[in-house]
């Protein structure tokens, strides 16, 4: 009666079965190998691991558990484990004898695994799948749908897996670059040096071989459809990764468990796969159906993805239209019409002695230095203002380089009457237009402030900053999308702003909803190493001006080579001062109540020697 | 054509219901979202694979486990480091017993370096599976010189293969005094 069930869904789980019961039994092997490791005095000590166990299983007592637990019972599981897949992999084991290995393989997996916690894997996972997946389907013996169903599931967590690895490396800065390559084979952990020095110095290589990894997990579900010589090319392509990732990586696991998965995609592939017909053969009832729905189906996605793209760009229609209305409402300062298109600025012209000019980090409106303000003396003359496309400012066509960016800053300048000398205040990436605009505007600056600002060299010289950049990227990029679809998360993604003083930080935090400024981030953030780093390097001297330097302890703490980039800021003029703020961070030194009189501090004291330096001059 | 029972049309509604909410629960495990009742029956996550690897951060750096012990003059021995990886080998295709310890020692490092980063304060660092499955580990498994009172572990993160990089202090641990009376 047995011999009934051994059909192609039969022949598929004794393939899954076995493939992965060789893994696994080596897997208890090496275990047993090394079964020192559970011993009490040990890493995966019991009496240490028990602290973590699951609350269900101390309703079996804490003497139960220590006994099947505790080394060295414990190691009855891998035994248990090792007999279990050498059962497997027996020709003539009947079907109720696998269903029973296969869910011995479960238990102890369970059990064990839960034990450990640490040491386990994605192949510990599949493996336990696939296991599963054989057990279920000796349920059925007599049910040829359901067991196709179970076939079908191991399939699809097969393509799951393969597609979401591949979704997850696709979204990933350091993968679409190629660094993620170099980054892993460097490592002794995962890596391997022949291969970490092979793709070291050859950018091209790495990012061919990140790129050939996301392309090759994304289409591995493409071999349930494609036709079968491009699916077995598929699957073949799988095995040859999956042993190179043995060979390179160490991770020999997962050749097994997951090539066992190939059965269940092959056999579905077959099911769903295109099909040769045979032209003499009327078409059936079911065919004609099928036919039909096959033409249906296309016309439904189409449909479908019309909607949604519809609906995303009403979405982005709506929130355009909103953002204007809210720009026109409430604007802070005032609009003044620069270059035919509208800049915001908050000034104060009138006044006496040196004009404080703002120049903001990236994705920072002008209202971020509102506390800043408060703190300035009363008859302090200062331009804040918007970069273009960011705050309130309109957008500006064309990219914003160093020189359009210096150029539009004069011209707003003028346009609000604001009066020489400038004392240049620049915040992060503005750190780098200051000595822009003071390399080609010498004579109207009276001195330069930096706020925790970048340096020329920084992407160059900090390893920790340049690995941030495309992750800072990234974070723009996906601000500005969820911001066009109305899905901005609000504390986390606009927490700096919300500690600014009311009114200003409930517009501002409202303003930072509009994708405008995140959208304008994404362009400086290719205008920064492009154009402003090196055109800031440019001003090496500054001629003898006061410059104050504020550095963020944060900001040290997190990239120690922060602290040297700084001091050099300072080096500018033979008068200057730096200081350290302790526990400010990049932006709570302008946006926090607590550290931005540090900055307004450091503004008076360059004010103060400027107006001497003015006087002097006349 | 066999024809199915009321029982086994149930028996067979039920796995389908159990593979498709296997299946949600797989796709929703990429996402980090997972419901409270998989906490309790299967805290160590042995059902519902996570397929994101090396992904969307892969790990760029080894850690080093470094060990030092406090004599009984006082004074401290230098740091010597516990060997945990091993060079690549064709054998280890097949053959890689070391590969769970390797793991194993990772995952306790990174479970460590995970609660260092949330600014969890040392009460409750030291109270940790990861702290006292480290403290367990260097108190027995690495060498001790004769007279060594206490005992105290580092972790240090470095870039492996690339000797460029400086490598960077990521935990001290405590001094901890030593059971000598198995030694």
């Amino acid at each position: 009666m047995d011999n009934t069930r051994r059909d192609d869904i039969d022949a598929v789980f004794r393939k899954v079965e076995r493939f992965t019961s060789v893994g696994a039994t080596i897997s208890a092997l090496e275990q047993l190998a090394s079964s020192s490791l559970h011993a009490d005095d040990d890493l995966l000590s019991w009496p240490v691991l028990k602290l973590h166990a699951p609350q269900w299983w101390r309703s079996a007592g804490e003497d139960r558990l220590d006994a099947l637990f505790g080394y060295p019972n414990v190691l009855s599981l891998p035994r248990t484990r090792m007999l279990a897949g050498l059962g497997l992999l027996l020709p003539g084991t009947t079907r109720a004898q696998r269903g029973a290995l296969a869910a011995t393989m479960c238990g102890t997996a369970y059990g064990m695994q839960t034990q450990m916690r640490y040491g386990l894997d994605g192949s510990d996972h599949m493996a336990f799948l696939n296991f599963a997946g054989s057990a279920l389907e000796k349920l059925f013996p007599d049910n040829a749908r359901a067991r196709e169903a179970v076939v079908v599931f191991l399939a699809a967590q097969a393509c799951l897996s393969y597609f979401t690895s591949g979704a997850a490396k696709l979204a990933s800065p350091v993968w679409r670059d190629g660094t993620a390559i170099p980054g892993i084979f460097r490592t002794a952990t995962y890596g391997d040096r022949f291969f970490y020095e092979l793709v070291r110095d050859r950018p091209w290589l790495a990012k061919t071989v990140a790129w050939s990894t996301i392309a090759g997990e994304l289409a591995f579900p493409l071999a349930l459809v494609t036709p079968k010589p491009v699916a077995r090319g598929l699957l073949a392509t799988g095995a040859a990764f999956h042993l190179g990732n043995a060979k390179f990586m160490g991770l020999n696991r997962f050749v097994w468990s997951f090539c066992a998965t190939y059965p269940a995609v092959a056999h579905v592939s077959r099911a769903l796969g295109p099909r040769k017909e045979s032209p003499a053969k009327k078409p059936l009832a079911g065919a004609t159906r099928r036919g039909g729905s096959a033409r249906t189906a296309p016309r439904a996605a189409s449909l479908l993805v019309g909607a949604g793209a519809a609906a995303v760009a009403g979405a982005a229609v709506y929130r355009r239209v909103r953002s204007g209305r809210v720009r026109a409402a409430a604007v802070p300062g005032e609009l003044v019409t620069v270059g035919g298109r509208e800049v915001h600025a908050v000034a104060r012209t009138g006044g006496s002695g040196p004009t404080v000019v703002f120049e903001n980090g990236m994705a920072c409106p002008a209202t971020g230095w509102s506390w800043v303000w408060e703190g300035m003396e009363p008859d302090t003359r200062y331009v804040a203002y918007d970069r273009p496309g960011t705050g309130w400012s309109a957008p500006a066509k064309g990219p914003q380089d160093a020189e359009r960016a210096s150029a539009g800053l004069r011209e707003l300048l003028a346009r609000l009457g604001a009066e020489p000398p400038y004392v240049l205040v620049g915040q992060s990436v503005g750190g780098l237009l200051i000595r822009s605009f003071a390399r080609r505007h010498p004579e109207l600056v009276g001195g330069l402030v930096f706020v925790d600002a970048s340096h020329p060299d920084q992407l160059a010289r900090s390893a920790g900053q340049r690995r941030t950049l495309p992750w800072l990227r990234q974070r723009m990029t996906s601000t500005w999308l969820r911001a066009e679809l109305g899905m901005l998360p609000e504390p986390q993604r606009l927490g700096p702003f919300s500690s600014l003083p009311a009114p200003l930080a409930a517009q501002t935090v409202e303003r930072m909803k509009a994708p405008a400024s995140w959208r304008a981030a994404r362009r400086e953030m290719s205008q920064w190493p492009r154009s402003w780093s090196a055109d800031a390097a440019k001003l090496t001297d500054a001629g003898g001006r006061p410059v104050a330097v504020l550095t963020a302890s944060g900001t040290v703490e997190r990239d120690p080579v922060h602290a040297d980039l700084q001091a050099e800021l300072a080096a500018l003029s033979h008068e200057s001062r730096h200081d350290l703020v302790p526990g400010a961070t990049h932006e709570s030194l302008v946006m926090d109540p607590q550290h931005a009189p540090h900055v307004a501090d450091a503004i008076a004291w360059t004010r103060k020697r400027a107006a001497v330096e003015e006087g002097s001059l006349r | 054509m066999r024809r199915h029972s009321g029982a086994s049309l149930a028996a067979e509604a039920a796995l389908y219901g159990l593979l498709g909410t296997w299946f949600a629960l797989t796709v929703g495990q990429q996402f980090k979202k997972r419901p409270r009742f998989l906490e309790r029956v299967d805290p160590g996550n042995v059902t519902l694979p996570v397929s994101t690897f090396f992904a969307p951060r892969p790990g760029t750096t080894d850690t080093h486990l470094l060990v030092r012990d406090e004599l009984l003059d006082g004074s401290t021995t230098e740091w010597a480091e516990y060997p945990v990886s091993q060079d690549r080998s064709l054998r280890q295709m097949v053959w890689h017993p070391n590969r769970r310890r390797e793991k194993a020692l990772c995952d306790v490092q990174n479970d460590l370096a995970f609660l260092v980063r949330q600014d969890k304060g040392p009460e409750h660092i030291h109270m940790t599976v990861p702290y006292l499955a480290l403290l367990n580990f260097v108190s027995h498994r690495c060498p001790h010189a004769p007279d060594s009172r206490r005992v105290q572990f580092l972790l240090v993160a470095s870039g492996g293969h690339d000797e460029t990089e400086e490598p960077d202090v990521l935990f001290a641990s405590d001094f901890h005094t030593l059971d000598t009376e198995g030694r």
